[in-house]
């Protein structure tokens, strides 16, 4: 079920990172709601008085870790309820963990621009700001929108389809039992069968979230930006080097222009792999609105905390730049005068594997061998994914007691326990509507007089 | 004006009635009204709540069904009080009759036999029906009303088939209604087409039943209706059905003549769908090709005829093949087939145009109900009847529509399903469509719904007296379990125990204080369920409040979508087709996300 979240802000206490992504001093996360002082107080930090930034420590796994924190009271604040901002050290996998705890603790993900459009709701932002609004909803769910779908090609995306397919089966199984029982001779599941298909679902998620690592970590990676003037081919080199079509072309001009990451291979001489963060850099050059100036001075961020530029025009020599002439395989291009400029094609390949070396060299110690894939999850897959699994475990704790029995009881209750978990699943692997569930059913079993 | 006298057509008059406005109801046979075209009982799994909330909101199919029923069963019986389904068998002839008396009861119910043609609209609004009646003389004659419900039921261009057999009507020597559909098309609905199918009939003497398992009813049979006197109950003889089952002869005889079955040999509109929860005999026999037999079920039709209903073999397959499979079930070899079994097919409307009150979305006052709808079942149609009614009457007085919510009552997931989903097969209830299925129970029905129909007029002083002594009666059983200790525990807390039942407490209560609830032993298996779900119905709790404030939230009529700024393509298609009414209908179509969302309050909030 799909509930549009705002209608929810009295009640619920929204949470996200809020700080920008990757390694940097200070990370900052951010509560909105009515239980977010409360929230905080469980990590220990103390909280005592609005508007004042405070030292504390946050409680994590026995160790103390210096924060910062700064409480407000609704109406007097941004969203017009109460927030709590904690600034940690910024290290993105120790981010999300606090997260996960505040998570444990009530708080929900917050949806895309859901902290602007609270304060926008609450009557803080003006009518001029909210069509600004609207666009940065738009732009941030597509780039969520983009991500989800990268999880749901790639691997996790396989893998969670196949669960979500299991889990449905399984459901399909339970609720065959109590809405189909015309042919009274058929038991479609028996206790000791669905413990057997639960517990190897719930070792599956399990085994996937103790391989997968937060999408914060992997945004941690060495970061290499492309940079350059419109129409430059960043895009092109961009696909190119990933070796796969992934920048994609927006619909509508001016709307979606978020930065493109995705984590790039790139192997040593010596045959090890070292991990980093490609990103494109869309429409840094565009002419300006409102919405533009956000994402440009994102893109200047982006520059700033590049491990290594490659600049597909003119500039001026740097140590952390390598400067590139893209379009080598048009017919009016020929070599660069400069030594130091590289001449590459993405049409035809030219000097690509160059380039990547180059990359290597300029990372310098930099560049982090990974030992093994894994998967990168999102902080709200991740949520859902412990979600799933918890209400899994719930089920399981339920049905083991019968294994030695013929039929299932309490089927409605365990059907609720799967089902919540399977809406959990919906964000990775496609949602599974009850019709869907019942057309199990009907293809596994000849029901109806 | 109420078109039709079917399932749904009946509750919407009954409805109609009950909140004090006149009402005409034109069907095409007058004694026909309350007829069970198919199988001849009421309620089931899912369906028997949706019996229980009708009567709850004062409708009539309850009381109608407890009247006429030959057999009382809850299904599910051993299984959780969310999950159990009260249903009957009902005496055909009887049932139809009741109908018929009871509406007569109300003076302001008038029944007017004829086919309607056309439905007058003006300015985007219905203001009248154009009918005939050629047997008395009656041709194209215009009747004035603001608000129409229109439940053609399979009558809509309906068309049967018995192998290659063809004949236009809704029901076996009953008519069709031509004229209608091209008259909606015109009025720019979209419309779509359905089949459903019905088994052969047998004549009762000529089965052996001696051979056959004997399926009876409870022992103790509990009424659908609060308003039936429990100590007269059941006014009809009850009697069993039987079991037996189709062979591999059959299947193979099935398969041999494939190709002259109309669902298969492509003779059925290409694009009708059919039930996949009813199928017939022979997609059973492709489907599950491995099986075989399956169960046929022999269930009397009336006490007064010797008809028997062959629950199971629904076909469209040639006479001839039917008289095979028919003597090849045990018990039926020298059965004598009184009707063969028939397939139907049928117009229908796309139901996304329609909104939760059954009114179209495109032209004010005009109600649909029932099949039309898509939909499959008596009760389900029954239960759009009622809504149409309700709502068709508070048009006509200026009120606000009512739509009942997912979290409220069967009928709301039913009507928030036709609306936000695109059909696949004629929709039918099932409890696994009710993510609220814990709080929708048959015992609980007359709290969710009875003092909302009492607010909504539906609801007559004497029900709501009945109402009102049932609530003290569960307080005081309440009082009764929390007073009473056995071996020094309450008995309200030893009522968590699964081990602990009816029986058990009343075993336990043998005092004078213990006589309430041998007196009263479903509103003791009220108790029972509401303390059983207790700690799982706070969790939902939560997701029921979100529910309700995006309900709240109305999206105006006529919106350009098209023109929010920031909503993706998709979603603006999506949003443009389905045309929701509230923001919770909006957040329940495919492919619609929180973000969506949000854009459109953006969107709304600038207006």
């Amino acid at each position: 079920m799909l509930f549009l979240p705002i209608m929810t802000s009295n009640t619920s206490t929204i949470i996200a990172v809020s700080s920008a992504p990757g390694q940097s001093h200070r990370g900052l996360i951010r509560l909105s709601g009515p239980q977010s002082w409360e929230m905080v107080r469980t990590l220990g930090v103390t909280l005592d008085h609005p508007r004042q930034l405070t030292r504390a420590h946050v409680d994590f796994d026995g160790r103390k870790l210096p924060c910062l924190v700064l409480g407000f009271h609704g109406p007097a604040s941004y969203t017009a309820q109460d927030i709590v901002e904690l600034q940690l050290p910024g290290n993105p996998s120790l981010l999300d963990q606090v997260v996960h705890r505040l998570i444990q603790q009530g708080a929900r993900m917050a949806e895309p621009g859901e902290f602007t459009f609270t304060a926008y709701l609450a009557g803080k932002l003006d009518l001029t700001q909210a069509e600004g609004i609207a666009a940065t909803i738009h732009a941030t769910s597509q780039a969520q929108l983009q991500a989800a779908k990268l999880l749901r090609q790639g691997n996790l995306g396989s893998f969670s389809h196949q669960l979500v397919d299991a889990l449905a089966t399984a459901l399909a199984l339970v609720e065959a039992g109590i809405d189909f029982t015309d042919q009274e001779d058929v038991v479609a599941i028996t206790p000791a069968q669905l413990v057997e298909r639960l517990s190897d679902i719930h070792k599956q998620l399990t085994d996937l979230m103790a391989n997968a690592r937060s999408w914060g970590a992997l945004e941690a990676m060495p970061r290499v930006v492309l940079v350059g003037p419109p129409s430059a081919g960043k895009s092109t080199l961009f696909n190119a080097l990933l070796g796969k079509q992934r920048a994609v072309t927006h619909e509508q001009a001016g709307t979606t222009r978020d930065i493109l990451a995705e984590p790039l291979l790139l192997s040593r001489a010596d045959g090890s792999q070292v991990e980093v963060m490609l990103m494109d850099i869309a429409g840094l050059d565009d002419a300006a609105n409102t919405l533009d100036k956000d994402i440009q001075k994102a893109a200047r961020q982006s520059i700033e905390q590049a491990d290594v530029i490659v600049h597909l025009g003119q500039c001026e020599p740097a140590a952390d730049t390598i400067r590139v002439r893209p379009k080598m395989d048009m017919p009016n291009m020929h070599e660069a005068s400069e030594d130091d400029i590289l001449p590459i094609s993405a049409k035809t390949g030219m000097g690509l594997p160059k380039l990547k070396r180059t990359i290597l060299a300029r990372l310098g110690d930099r560049g982090v061998s990974i030992a093994a894939e894994k998967l990168a999850l999102q902080p709200r897959h991740e949520s859902a994914l412990k979600q799933a699994t918890d209400a899994i475990a719930d089920a399981l704790k339920y049905v083991q007691p019968q294994v030695q029995q013929h039929a299932l009881d309490d089927l409605e209750l365990i059907a609720g326990m799967l089902r919540f978990a399977l809406d959990q699943l919906a964000s990775l692997g496609g949602e599974m509507t009850p019709d869907d569930i019942i057309g199990r059913v009907f293809a596994t079993f000849c029901v109806g007089k | 004006m109420v078109i039709g006298g079917g399932h749904a057509g009946s509750e919407a008059a009954w409805a109609c009635a009950n909140l004090g406005v006149r009402v005409a109801m034109i069907t095409m046979e007058v004694d026909k009204i309350g007829a069970m075209s198919c199988n001849p009982a009421i309620g089931g799994l899912a369906k028997g709540q949706i019996v229980r909330e009708i009567d709850a909101l004062g409708g009539l199919m309850g009381i109608a069904a407890d009247n006429t029923g030959i057999q009382f069963r809850i299904l599910n019986a051993s299984k959780g009080p969310a999950v159990r389904g009260p249903r009957c068998q009902s005496d055909k002839y009887a049932y139809a009759r009741e109908v018929q008396r009871l509406l007569k009861t109300r003076s302001n119910i008038q029944l007017i036999q004829g086919v309607v043609d056309d439905i007058l609209v003006e300015d985007g609004k219905t203001h009248g029906v154009i009918y005939s009646n050629p047997a008395q003389g009656i041709n194209n004659q215009t009747l004035n009303t603001a608000a129409v419900i229109l439940t053609t039921g399979t009558f809509m261009r309906g068309l049967m088939h018995t192998g290659e057999a063809k004949t236009q009507g809704g029901r076996v020597d009953e008519g069709s209604a031509e004229g209608i559909s091209s008259n909606l098309t015109k009025l720019g609905l979209e419309l779509g087409r359905l089949k459903t199918g019905t088994p052969p009939r047998l004549a009762a003497e000529s089965i052996n039943f001696d051979t056959l398992k004997e399926q009876p009813g409870d022992e103790q049979p509990q009424p659908f209706s609060d308003m039936t006197d429990i100590t007269s109950f059941p006014p009809q003889k009850q009697v069993c059905c039987w079991i037996t089952e189709t062979c591999a002869d059959s299947h193979e005889h099935i398969k041999a003549n494939l190709d002259r079955a109309p669902l298969f040999n492509g003779q059925i509109e290409k694009g009708s769908v059919g039930p996949r929860y009813c199928p017939s005999i022979e997609d059973k026999v492709m489907r599950f090709s491995d099986r075989q037999s399956h169960h046929v079920f022999l269930e009397p039709e009336s006490l007064e005829t010797n008809e028997i209903y062959c629950n199971g073999i629904s076909t469209s397959l040639p006479r001839d093949v039917q008289d095979v499979i028919v003597h090849n079930l045990p018990g039926c070899e020298n059965a004598k087939i009184l009707k063969y079994g028939y397939a139907v097919e049928y117009d229908m409307v796309w139901p996304h145009q329609i909104d939760a009150t059954c009114m179209t979305k495109s032209i004010h006052g005009l109600f649909l109900a029932g099949q039309i709808n898509g939909t499959s079942g008596y009760e389900e149609a029954a239960g759009q009847g009622l809504i149409a009614g309700l709502n068709a009457v508070r048009y006509m007085q200026g009120k606000d529509e009512i739509r009942f919510g997912r979290d409220q009552c069967y009928l709301g997931v039913m009507m928030d399903d036709l609306i936000t989903k695109t059909p696949r097969e004629p929709y039918r209830m099932f409890t696994s469509r009710a993510e609220f299925r814990l709080q929708l129970r048959s015992d609980n029905a007359a709290d969710r719904l009875t003092p909302i129909g009492r607010d909504l007029g539906l609801v007559d002083d004497a029900r709501w007296e009945h109402f009102e002594h049932r609530q003290q009666t569960v307080d005081a059983i309440k009082q009764t379990l929390t007073r009473t200790a056995y071996q020094g525990m309450r008995l309200i807390d030893w009522c968590k125990r699964p081990e602990v039942n009816r029986q058990w407490l009343t075993d336990r209560a043998t005092g004078p204080e213990g006589e309430i609830f041998s007196r009263y032993p479903m509103l003791l298996d009220h108790v029972l369920a509401e303390v059983m779900y207790d700690g799982y119905l706070d969790r939902q709790t939560r997701d029921i409040e979100r529910l309700r404030q995006q309900e709240k939230v109305q999206l105006p009529e006529h919106f350009d979508y098209n023109a929010v700024v920031g909503l993706r393509n998709e979603s603006k298609a999506v949003l443009d087709k389905f045309r929701p009414r509230t923001m919770g209908q909006a957040s329940r179509l495919a492919g619609i996300t929180p973000a969506d969302l949000m854009v459109l309050s953006v969107a709304l909030g600038r207006r």
